[in-house]
């Protein structure tokens, strides 16, 4: 509950002070939130097969925005950012939607 | 034997399709799986049952403050890339926005600099006026520039006359990316009010012997310019907004039937009737028409400032 609570006020917050980005830090965001989407859903599939632990949670969640981040960086210094980005979107979009399909399993049994 | 190829068969396909099998079936972070594993055999076997029961002990005072932490920073991250988004997307919208600002800020301030005018032409013309009146030829000339300044705009004046609405057609808005590739005759373009309709009916509204003239508030006089700027109708060079509110003076009845009956009053009945244009002719009691721009100097500079 404390951590749903926490989730909410996490982005009540984003939303009222609307924290600035730096410049530099933009072209990250967008592949970092879909790799933080993917920490988040993978948690709480984790959580409904009964085997979530926290600290495998956090820190996967701050390696995923990290190494996706250092991915976009990396295509942009190579010359393919979009692509290496469309391919990260791709493996998590993949990722996030078979967790999902789990989550729902688990929910509506079906 | 007969299953063999079979075998290879999908085991080709396996290999394919392994790293999409992968995905799919290593969605959940396997370190999740593997933390499971690495407590239960370090509880030993025998230890299983008891999983369920050391359960209160999972979440231990400073762990859960890192879950929470984590999910707030998650959150925050969230609310903070969909804010990003948003103000970002509309980049060109809001570029115009902000050259929408700037217009307005100008158009404010060419108002303040307008009425300061009107300000000053006022001092001036009673210090003419007090200059004038001593004089028995003074007084003359200073009815005949007050003559003079009614015609052309350099009074704002009130009475009985013709309020003229234009009005653009209320068809569906055109494509804007078919009125970028076609950027003359559009179809929306039919039913639009151009500069030179408003000029058709100020003519039209001179020649039923109108006495003073504005457009859109603007006084017109004789130096005013009725022109166009991409859709934007402009009179002395401010941009109106329709409806275009055409305000003529003059003697109410016969104004009203020489402008009714003329050529350009029939013609844009005929518009409103097959466009869907605005166009509404009122005769009212009390109207005014606000001062004009007067004219620019041209040779007369200000006296430089003594020494």
């Amino acid at each position: 509950m404390i951590p749903a609570i926490a989730l909410v006020l996490g982005v009540a917050l984003g939303l009222v002070f609307q924290p600035g980005v730096p410049l530099w830090l933009q072209p990250y965001l967008p592949i970092a939130v879909v790799a933080a989407l993917d920490a988040l859903f993978g948690a709480v599939r984790a959580q409904l097969d009964g085997i979530f632990d926290d600290k495998v949670f956090v820190i996967s969640f701050v390696a995923n925005v990290l190494v996706a981040a250092l991915v976009v960086f990396l295509g942009d210094q190579l010359g393919v950012g979009s692509q290496l980005s469309t391919g990260v979107v791709v493996v998590l979009g993949i990722r996030i939607f078979s967790n999902a399909a789990a989550i729902r399993r688990h929910a509506f049994h079906a | 034997m007969t299953s063999a190829p079979g075998d290879r068969a999908t085991a080709g396909r396996n290999r394919s399709m392994s790293l999409l099998d992968e995905l799919t079936v290593n969605a959940l972070d396997p370190g999740y799986q593997q933390t499971v594993d690495r407590r239960v055999s370090g509880a030993g076997t025998a230890d299983q049952p008891g999983g369920r029961r050391d359960h209160p002990r999972r979440y231990p005072r400073r762990r859960r403050g890192l879950l929470v932490a984590g999910l707030l920073v998650a959150g925050l991250l969230l609310a903070t890339a969909a804010a990003q988004a948003r103000s970002r997307a509309p980049a060109s919208a809001q570029v115009r926005s902000s050259l929408a600002a700037d217009v307005a800020a100008r158009t404010r301030d060419t108002d303040a600099l307008q009425s300061q005018v009107a300000q000053l032409r006022a001092q001036v013309a009673a210090a003419r006026a007090r200059g004038l009146a001593a004089t028995r030829s003074g007084t003359a000339m200073a009815e005949q520039v007050a003559a003079l300044e009614e015609a052309n705009g350099g009074t704002p004046l009130r009475g009985p006359g013709l309020r003229v609405t234009l009005a653009d057609a209320t068809l569906p808005t055109p494509d804007p990316l078919a009125a970028t590739k076609r950027p003359s005759a559009l179809p929306g373009d039919a039913g639009r009010i151009a500069d030179r309709d408003v000029q058709d009916v100020v003519n039209a509204l001179w020649a039923a012997g109108a006495e003073a003239i504005s457009v859109g508030g603007q006084r017109l006089t004789p130096q005013t310019a009725i022109r166009a700027a991409g859709q934007a109708i402009l009179v002395d060079f401010r941009p109106l907004s329709p409806p275009y509110d055409v305000i003529a003076l003059g003697e109410q009845s016969q104004l009203g039937n020489r402008f009714g009956d003329s050529p350009t009053a029939r013609r844009f009945r005929t518009y409103a009737a097959t466009y869907g244009i605005g166009f509404t002719i009122r005769s009212e009691r009390a109207l005014t028409v606000p001062v004009g721009a007067g004219p620019p100097l041209r040779a007369a500079r200000p006296p430089a400032p003594a020494p």
